[in-house]
């Protein structure tokens, strides 16, 4: 029974962080972590101006923020059941469009999320200084 | 389809009819199992909007329409995952929230009733003369059968809870902490006493319907009344099982207040269930009482057992209380 259920607690920790054996793999999987949260910080705060799904992306992508469509648009619906964003059907156009707007609670915690961001910096810069 | 009408000002999106059919194909597999109105269509115009933008991108980096929809549609992947992951709809039968009192409801409901699906089979077959061979194929067979059953119906309970649960679940406090092993001490005596006397008690149960050593022209007399059966004795039967998980609920946790009301509980249950068959004296057999000559002296003999039952439900009851407010759930290590 023990090993049972270490093989199928292991399986199921092995399938959710996906250990990369190799290097790259490795980089690759501590940079997604340890931008996780920038996605939502960077949303809100372009979001002060109304836009769309798609738009979004490639502002982020231009910007060097680099994220993946099928984390953004999962990431818009959940930030408005959140009440951080408020949401707006576009018909104007050819194509209908969910446009989406920071609501006055996102841009609290933008700037929340902002005022700790540069803390973290801050204090990883003296770590880093200390060290010999 | 309730999906946006393309502008008829801009036909070029349109041309080919087969190639919007892919899309039309994949919002429909999308969505078709989204029950609220209002939620689908909202979900499909936003994977509409998605894909139709996905798609304007690859032709602008050269791709032909054609090809343009078939990359988006999969980059966007399967799509009920997608509409999961939009929905916020957890994509394991069992998170973590419930893993783990999951397993151990499994490993405890398992190992109690197949042991005692194995002894009731067992001594149905000894008592019915079969072979060594068919006891133990027969015995294991329904034991097996019957462990796939209750870990089906246990993980489909947690399925559906894990779905219906609001996130604020019960936390975990260390009092949910087992005792430390005690060394065949009191907790262990009563669990062992306690499981004994709940397999004994349902062996006899199957053992008097199936294996009663009265015969009348060489058919077996059961000795308590077989349309008891439904639902009285099953009631019963599914009682045993659950006093079975109590006992190991009390070696584990000890007497608290939750152990000591749903000891409570069961008794009275028990009681609710045998107590109308005994004052109506339903319990025994109509064919054996006859056959045994008892007539006169079953009412009399119900009404003892009935009092019994009640002296032994408040004994019970009573116990399990005492026990807590003694507080014997500590220091048992």
């Amino acid at each position: 029974m023990c090993l049972l259920h270490y093989c199928v607690t292991h399986t199921i920790v092995s399938a959710m962080t996906t250990e990369p054996t190799h290097d790259d793999g490795l980089l690759a999987a501590h940079l997604q972590e340890l931008r996780r949260g920038t996605v939502v910080l960077a949303a809100l705060a372009v979001l002060r101006e109304p836009g769309y799904g798609y738009a979004l992306l490639e502002q982020l992508t231009g910007h060097g923020i680099a994220v993946d469509a099928n984390t953004l648009y999962p990431l818009l619906r959940r930030l408005e059941k959140q009440g951080l964003l408020v949401s707006e059907w576009n018909t104007d156009e050819a194509r209908p469009r969910k446009f989406y707007r920071t609501s006055p609670a996102g841009a609290e915690l933008a700037e929340a999320l902002m005022t700790d961001w540069r803390r973290l910096d801050a204090s990883l810069r003296h770590l880093t200084a200390e060290m010999p | 389809m309730t999906s946006p009408a393309p502008s008829p000002s801009r036909p070029t999106d349109r041309k080919d009819t087969r190639m919007s059919t892919l899309t039309d194909r994949y919002v429909y597999a999308a969505t078709r199992l989204v029950q609220s109105e209002d939620e689908r269509k909202e979900l499909q115009l936003e994977l509409r909007e998605r894909i139709e933008d996905t798609i304007s991108a690859l032709e602008a980096g050269g791709l032909d329409r054609e090809s343009a929809e078939r990359q988006a549609l999969t980059d966007l992947g399967d799509p009920l995952r997608v509409t999961a992951e939009y929905r916020q709809r957890p994509l394991h039968l069992i998170g973590p929230r419930f893993f783990y009192m999951w397993l151990r409801i499994l490993v405890i409901a398992v190992s109690v009733t197949a042991p005692i699906v194995l002894a009731i089979n067992v001594l149905v077959a000894v008592a019915a003369g079969e072979t060594v061979g068919q006891v133990i194929v027969g015995g294991f067979g329904n034991a097996i059968a019957v462990a796939i059953h209750v870990a089906f119906w246990v993980t489909l309970v947690f399925a559906v809870v894990e779905r219906v649960a609001p996130d604020s679940a019960d936390a975990w406090t260390p009092d949910l902490l087992p005792q430390l092993p005690s060394g065949g001490g009191r907790g262990r005596a009563d669990l062992i006493a306690s499981i004994v006397c709940l397999v004994i008690f349902g062996a006899l149960l199957a053992w008097q319907h199936l294996g009663s050593p009265f015969l009348v022209d060489g058919a077996r007399v059961p000795i308590l009344d077989p349309a008891l059966w439904v639902p009285e004795l099953w009631l019963v039967v599914g009682l045993l099982v659950l006093e079975a998980v109590h006992a190991f609920w009390v070696y584990r946790a000890g007497w608290t207040w939750p152990t000591a009301l749903t000891n409570v509980a069961l008794s009275v249950a028990f009681a609710v269930v045998v107590l109308p068959v005994l004052l109506q004296d339903r319990l025994l057999n109509p064919a054996f009482v006859q056959m045994q000559g008892w007539e006169d002296w079953t009412g009399t003999g119900t009404m003892i057992v009935a009092a019994g039952v009640v002296i032994v439900t408040v004994w019970e009851s009573i116990a399990g209380v005492v026990r807590t407010l003694r507080g014997e759930n500590a220091g048992r290590a």
